[in-house]
């Protein structure tokens, strides 16, 4: 097949396989798991035909959004960068942060599944994107509804700073 | 201020399984710890209460401030969030009050409990803690976590008369490379010194600025407005001229920003003073009168007029831009203080 060779045309790109908790395969490219510091500190000790991961810990439905997030997030970056090379102006960074608003815009439960994803896949950037959206979701309620959400007892004799 | 709940649920069915039993699905601690860190400073205050161990994380916890500070966005750091002030001492005793900018009609008085009451001086504000001075005592105190810590200072030099150890100015600055926090001791002169924290050396940057503004009776002054370093220029009852140094340590780049007519502005010949700037992009300036009646105005350039936000609108007030953290004054260790 070396007649055939093309350097116009790009490799295949690799991939790897991400099994979710309830069964279900996902091919994604290469760089795209590579978001994860989890898969990425294990990628290099793996041999190259057995690069599957299994996720115990994250649902289908969570990791298939997982990997939207990923993969928007590599190749905003490569155009970023491309539009910087070329030192044409780009409005990329702006438009990505419009985008993962509105990506981490979900309703409680798909936020929380999100927030332990991120946090068991190590991906730094949708954990402080979904630790942010959680924080904001809970900020103005009051001592005794926090203790509801996060069930917890009423321990404190007094409140120190009740007259505020 | 209660946010409706959300039309999904809360987040307590999301913590807790269909059982209710938390144990199945809870966050667990360290991201719990991670969330916490990042809520406004006025929600952490307000959760102080929730429970002993939330209590702990927020008040005795230097791991914790450091993180939560950390999260405070840039824009809420360039951004006056609060604005802390301070009356003229009635009887001699000095009051500190808190107001929200997003609802500067409530003021919270701080109690300042030092065993004297007296006049203090405020040096300076860093990372939510102010330094304030009596005299030879100066005070690093954390309006938001209530604890200070007392530094006594060495007495002025022999050859200074006695009187004039209130005119000792301070600085309070953080050294970012080595997280310390370090009080700097000097006195008044005409150049602006700048202390690098990090060198521990006196740069000294001469005013390179129009000899327009350089006349008889203009009151000069450093202010720090969005992160640069600002200086303004009073004229009084004539004008306010805003500086910026564009880029910081570079005498060259000292831009006029503002210039503020005070007659066509305010209607009066008054006193403005900038303090920083708000979310809107105004300039927030302490107007005041020749009654010495104090308000906080906005400043808006595009349109060049000013807009009165009716906070302390009467009495002797002096106020700060103030953002609140968790760090106590007495989580600083290695605290060094030097003379100059």
């Amino acid at each position: 097949m070396k007649d055939s060779f093309n350097p116009s045309i790009e490799p295949p790109k690799k991939t790897v396989t991400l099994v979710s908790s309830d069964g279900y395969d996902f091919e994604v490219e290469e760089e795209v798991a590579l978001e994860s510091q989890v898969i990425k500190d294990g990628f290099e000790d793996k041999a190259v035909d057995d690069r599957e991961y299994l996720l115990f810990n994250v649902h289908s439905d969570t990791l298939e959004l997982i990997i939207k997030y990923c993969e928007k997030h590599v190749s905003s970056r490569k155009s970023i960068s491309a539009a910087a090379a070329s030192s044409s102006s780009s409005n990329g960074e702006e438009a990505l942060k419009e985008w993962d608003e509105h990506f981490i815009s979900v309703d409680t439960n798909t936020l929380y599944d999100i927030l332990m994803a991120a946090d068991y896949l190590n991906i730094k950037s949708l954990l402080d994107l979904a630790i942010q959206k959680v924080a904001d979701t809970i900020h103005g309620r009051s001592p005794e509804q926090i203790r509801k959400k996060f069930n917890i007892e009423n321990d404190s004799i007094i409140d120190p700073w009740a007259s505020e | 201020m209660e946010l409706p709940e959300e039309g999904g649920g809360s987040f307590h069915c999301l913590i807790s399984s269909s059982d209710g039993c938390i144990a199945k699905k809870s966050v667990p601690g360290e991201l719990l710890i991670e969330l916490l860190s990042y809520l406004p400073i006025k929600s952490v205050c307000k959760f102080r209460c929730v429970s002993k161990s939330w209590l702990k994380l927020f008040t005795n916890d230097p791991f914790f401030a450091k993180l939560h500070l950390s999260h405070q966005s840039n824009e809420s750091k360039l951004h006056i969030t609060s604005f802390l002030a301070k009356n003229y001492p009635e009887r001699g005793i000095n009051k500190f009050y808190l107001a929200e900018t997003s609802d500067i009609s409530k003021l919270f008085e701080l109690p300042f409990c030092l065993d004297t009451p007296s006049y203090y001086f405020v040096h300076g504000i860093c990372n939510g803690m102010v330094l304030l001075s009596k005299l030879d005592n100066v005070y690093i105190w954390n309006p938001l976590t209530r604890d200070y810590i007392h530094i006594r200072c060495c007495p002025p030099e022999s050859t200074i008369p006695l009187g004039h150890s209130m005119c000792r100015n301070f600085g309070f600055g953080l050294n970012q490379a080595t997280n310390e926090y370090k009080v700097v001791s000097y006195r008044q002169s005409r150049v602006i010194l700048s202390f690098d924290l990090k060198e521990e050396v006196l740069k000294r940057y001469h005013i390179h600025i129009r000899p327009e503004l350089i006349f008889k009776d203009v009151y000069l002054e450093l202010v720090e407005l969005g992160g640069l370093l600002c200086m303004f220029g009073i004229q009084f009852g004539v004008e306010l001229q805003i500086w910026v140094m564009k880029q910081y340590g570079v005498n060259g780049s000292w831009t006029k920003q503002f210039k503020i007519g005070l007659l066509g502005v305010c209607g009066s010949l008054e006193y403005l003073r900038p303090v920083g700037i708000a979310n809107s992009g105004e300039i927030i300036l302490i107007q005041s009168s020749v009654s010495s009646t104090k308000k906080i105005v906005l400043y808006n350039a595009e349109t060049d007029s000013v807009r009165d936000v009716k906070i302390f609108d009467s009495g002797h007030w002096n106020v700060f831009a103030y953002t609140g953290s968790l760090i106590s004054p007495k989580f600083i260790s290695g605290l060094n203080h030097n003379r100059t």
